[in-house]
């Protein structure tokens, strides 16, 4: 499987939760840059994923441009994903990506009450969200996943239960949960928000797990959701230990298994193209740490031959250590129970510990 | 240079009251170091000696001064250990000396510690020259702080001289005070050799080098020398003084201060305050004052990954060959494995042992709390001492317990009185004596057990007087009290490296404290970990640490490993810094919980 990403590094705004690499450039800028990134050669893949950033804040124009450049380059049965904000995913906007053939929207909703995302620096309301699905789906994308995010400041469980039945009653095929993660270069981190209490993180999220589980959703991975099948191929690729190319400042690929970041300068990126900057790679434990993510774990035998190595006889303390509870072994993967992906962060460091 | 032109002194003073800075400028008047050459404090070598502000390791300095009269005189400045821990060793270099500068604060004035070294001084003979410094701080009361000598120390301080060592006001004065106002040493260069041991270094090319303070005769290479606390020969190779350099001189005579090396090498034979003599011709009897030091604070020491064991035995091995005070013992615990049970002086030396073999030797260790030596009589009529709680014999076969007390000195302002008798009080304190020192100071004495006093006395001492007492302290002999061992279980089992000996009154408010440190300081894990305290079995407290339920990143994709990675390894490296005991995962700082922890509430 081939996958790329093409990172668009602009915002309208900036949300207080977040620590991604974007910036708030002017018209200009953008256009400097998408002439770049409409330079870079592509190769055929199997996924291709428009994220960012927000893509959606390019105008209709630019969009045309970006899509017109990847459009040749997707094999047959491929995955097109685009993240979306509800305040500029416009028909017209839709209409591009529609005729352009992406066939999947992943929308940043974070939650349907509108008292708090104001409190998190977002520009737009619950119906902004509704009427950006609605949309949607009238030009034909059913395909859609939502983001949301649990334990902002001030949020109740109430809120959280909300948010949960409303994602229910459009349903939709994908769902992203995230716990509120306090990043250092975020305003949140900045302003000293306090993380959610482990107690109450671990409380709404077996809440979450429980009951997007009882009507038939997959929790196919730690913080995603989907109705049987409908996983986010090109996001799978991270967890399964593909190679994925990563495209424009912000990006992050990876390449006979050695990662690496394209450098995160816009200016020198407009001026001379992108940079690759090699990154430390552990490719057999980021394997098992990406892996033990998903409930299809790390295929045993995949592992063994990739990595000429006996993970079972490697790891074998740790295994012993966290079996049957935590970790399981079925039909040859190695897989993190609900229990495991819970507290996987405490596994991944005895798995660090062995070598 | 003939002996009435030699001065040997020390200078003594409390903490910070500007001893180190005196002794800087002093070299710098002499122009024994360059100014460039200066770094501050230059006596004070090691790094954790100038980092806590206090000396650990003696030195002494030789320097012409060329003084207003015009003749030269030849100054051996000793430096002395700042610390109660070292207060034997204070005495012998004190004892090298003839004279002493006295340094006082002149905001702060006289404090315990001041006290206990000009005792030290007088009882060794020295003749005190008062010196007032800082007078250039704004809260400097030079005349209230002279009185204050004149009341507590009974010091003329008609001259005393006002000085501010940092700027360097006043220090000339000083050096010739040196010169007309303290003695010069009065040994018989015909006699017999004797020659007092201060201080020891250990050289790996030479062996121990030993520091001397000539009393009567001479001493050269080529002599055969008898330590005569030991008996060890040896024949001298070299000797020599600091200038602060090293320089080999031909001979050390009478009154000189220097150094000896004798191809020794066993620190044990050069013990402080040991005498030397010829071998040939030795002296009737030592010189007076010699102790053994015994250590009175013992704890267990042990790497935190066990394979490290040779590396922190040969790291003892390397400090002990400097530091004859340190004893240690190989000794297992079940909990923690192979590791040594070592003996200190005191809780600082302790600490100074610590982090020098973490620092110095890049050890990761684990501490047992400290304990003391406990004398456990037994019913079949034997007595042992017990330094280790977790080897208490059964409580059936315990007639009585005697531990050690100490004579504390409290020197506290007026309005704190209360508060620290009640403190006393506290710590199972008798009290012996108050007296009024001047119009705002006491001097509380009262006996203590010395646990109590290595369990958290400095740090309640000093919030209850706001940091205004200072205490002093010296072992006054044993006694019985009623004291258990205290147990604590983690998961059910017994970590005999977290045994404590209580006092009975106190075990239920100590285990109480114990268990609740304990689950604040060791993180969750994957299951409930139940913490006992328990005395003979029967349980006194417990509480609970809850298991870990929720500890994963939310967000993992292809832009997020390197973060991810970085995350979990500085989770590692905080894992590797604990223990697992049993199925527990135990943290450093949890074996010393006994000391952090508030058994007010």
């Amino acid at each position: 499987m081939k996958h790329i990403y093409v990172h668009i590094p602009f915002c309208d705004g900036i949300c207080f939760y977040c620590g991604f690499y974007r910036q708030t450039a002017g018209r200009q800028v953008r256009e400097a840059w998408l002439e770049r990134i409409c330079e870079t050669p592509v190769q055929k893949t199997n996924t291709l994923y428009f994220g960012g950033g927000t893509p959606s804040c390019l105008d209709t124009d630019q969009l045309d441009r970006l899509c017109a450049h990847f459009a040749d380059c997707l094999l047959p049965g491929y995955e097109w994903t685009i993240e979306a904000n509800p305040e500029n995913l416009t028909a017209e906007k839709i209409a591009v990506m529609g005729r352009y053939g992406i066939n999947r929207v992943s929308l940043g909703v974070q939650t349907f009450s509108d008292p708090l995302l104001k409190k998190i620096g977002r520009r737009h309301t619950a119906d902004d969200a509704r009427r950006a699905i609605r949309l949607l789906r009238q030009s034909g994308i059913e395909n859609i996943s939502i983001d949301l995010i649990y334990g902002l400041p001030g949020q109740m469980q109430t809120d959280v239960e909300q948010d949960l039945n409303e994602f229910l009653q459009l349903q939709l095929p994908h769902l992203s949960i995230y716990a509120l993660q306090i990043e250092p270069n975020s305003v949140f981190g900045k302003q000293g928000i306090p993380p959610l209490a482990e107690e109450t993180d671990a409380d709404w999220y077996e809440m979450i797990v429980r009951t997007l589980k009882a009507v038939g959703y997959e929790h196919y991975e730690i913080s995603s959701f989907c109705r049987p099948g409908m996983y986010s191929r090109h996001n799978l690729g991270y967890w399964n230990d593909d190679d994925f190319i990563g495209i424009g400042p912000g990006a992050a690929g990876r390449e006979g298994h050695q990662r690496y970041l394209i450098e995160r300068d816009l200016q020198r990126f407009i001026q001379v193209g992108e940079t690759r900057c090699p990154e430390p790679t552990d490719a057999p434990f980021e394997a098992i740490m990406m892996g033990l993510r998903t409930m299809f774990g790390v295929d045993i035998e995949k592992w063994n031959q990739t990595y000429q190595n006996d993970l079972e006889k490697t790891y074998q303390a740790v295994l012993q250590k966290y079996m049957p509870d935590f970790l399981t072994i079925e039909n040859g993967h190695l897989i993190a129970t609900e229990a495991g992906m819970e507290q996987l962060n405490s596994i991944l460091v005895d798995f660090l510990g062995t070598d | 240079m003939d002996q009435k032109h030699i001065r040997n002194f020390s200078i003594i003073a409390h903490i910070d009251h500007g001893k180190s800075t005196l002794a800087d400028r002093i070299l710098e008047l002499t122009d024994t170091v360059e100014k460039r050459e200066m770094k501050d404090q230059i006596l004070d070598s090691m790094d954790l000696e100038r980092e806590r502000g206090i000396t650990i390791k003696l030195n002494a300095v030789q320097l012409v001064y060329h003084a207003k009269n015009g003749e030269d005189y030849l100054f051996h400045l000793i430096d002395t250990p700042g610390h109660v821990d070292f207060s034997y060793e204070v005495s012998r270099s004190l004892a090298a000396c003839d004279g002493a500068v006295l340094v006082v604060d002149a905001a702060q004035g006289v404090q315990a510690q001041t006290l206990a070294n000009v005792y030290l001084a007088l009882e060794n003979d020295l003749e005190i020259l008062p010196v007032i410094n800082k007078i250039d701080l704004p809260s400097a009361q030079p005349d209230v702080v002279k009185q204050e000598i004149e009341d507590l120390i009974g010091l003329d301080c008609t001259d005393a001289i006002e000085i501010s060592a940092k700027s360097g006001l006043n220090v000339d004065q000083v050096l010739e005070a040196i010169v007309h106002k303290l003695p010069a040493p009065k040994g018989d260069p015909d006699a017999p050799l004797q020659a007092l041991v201060f201080d020891s270094l250990y050289d790996s090319y030479r062996g121990v080098i030993a520091f001397v303070s000539v009393k009567n005769g001479t001493i050269r290479p080529k002599d055969k020398i008898r330590f005569m606390a030991t008996g060890a020969e040896y024949e001298v190779l070299e000797v020599g003084v600091h200038t602060p350099k090293e320089v080999v001189e031909s001979k050390l005579g009478t009154g000189d201060v220097g150094w000896i090396s004798a191809a020794i090498k066993n620190i044990e034979d050069v013990r402080v305050g040991d005498t030397i003599t010829s071998a040939d011709h030795p002296a009737d009897a030592p010189l007076q004052g010699y102790k053994e030091m015994n250590p009175m604070v013992y704890c267990g020491l042990y790497p935190v990954d066990n394979a490290k064991y040779e590396d922190l035995k040969e790291a003892l091995e390397k400090l002990k060959l400097n530091d004859a005070s340190l004893q240690y013992e190989p000794e297992t615990s079940q909990a923690l494995g192979f590791g040594f049970r070592c003996g200190f002086l005191g809780l600082l030396h302790m600490d100074v042992v610590e982090e020098r073999l973490e620092r110095e030797y890049n050890l990761d260790l684990i501490a047992t709390s400290p304990s003391v030596i406990y004398h456990v009589y037994k019913t079949d009529g034997t007595m042992e001492a017990i330094d280790n709680p977790s080897l208490l014999p059964p409580q059936q076969k315990i007639s009585r317990i005697e531990e050690p007390y100490v004579k504390a000195e409290i020197m506290v302002p007026k309005e704190y009185v209360g508060p620290m008798m009640e403190l006393c009080q506290k710590k199972r304190g008798e009290y012996k004596d108050l007296q009024v020192l001047d119009d705002v100071r006491m001097m509380l004495v009262y006996e203590l057990p010395l646990s109590e006093i290595i369990f958290d006395f400095f740090d309640k001492m000093k919030s209850s007087t706001k940091g205004y007492a200072s205490l002093d302290y010296e072992i006054s002999g044993y006694r019985a009290s009623d004291l258990v061992k205290m147990d604590i279980l983690l998961n059910g089992q017994p970590v005999d490296a977290l045994s404590v000996i209580v006092h009975r009154e106190f075990a239920y408010h100590r285990g109480n404290a114990m268990t609740r440190k304990l689950k604040e300081l060791i993180p969750k894990q994957q299951f409930e970990i139940p913490v006992q305290a328990a005395i003979g079995g029967k349980v006194i407290a417990r509480t609970n640490i809850k298991a870990l339920r929720k500890n994963v990143l939310a967000k993992c994709y292809g832009g997020d490993i390197s973060r991810k990675k970085k995350l979990l390894e500085k989770q590692k490296e905080g894992k590797k810094r604990m223990k697992q005991v049993g199925s527990v995962e135990i943290p450093q700082e949890a074996f010393m919980a006994v000391l952090s922890m508030d058994d007010e509430s």
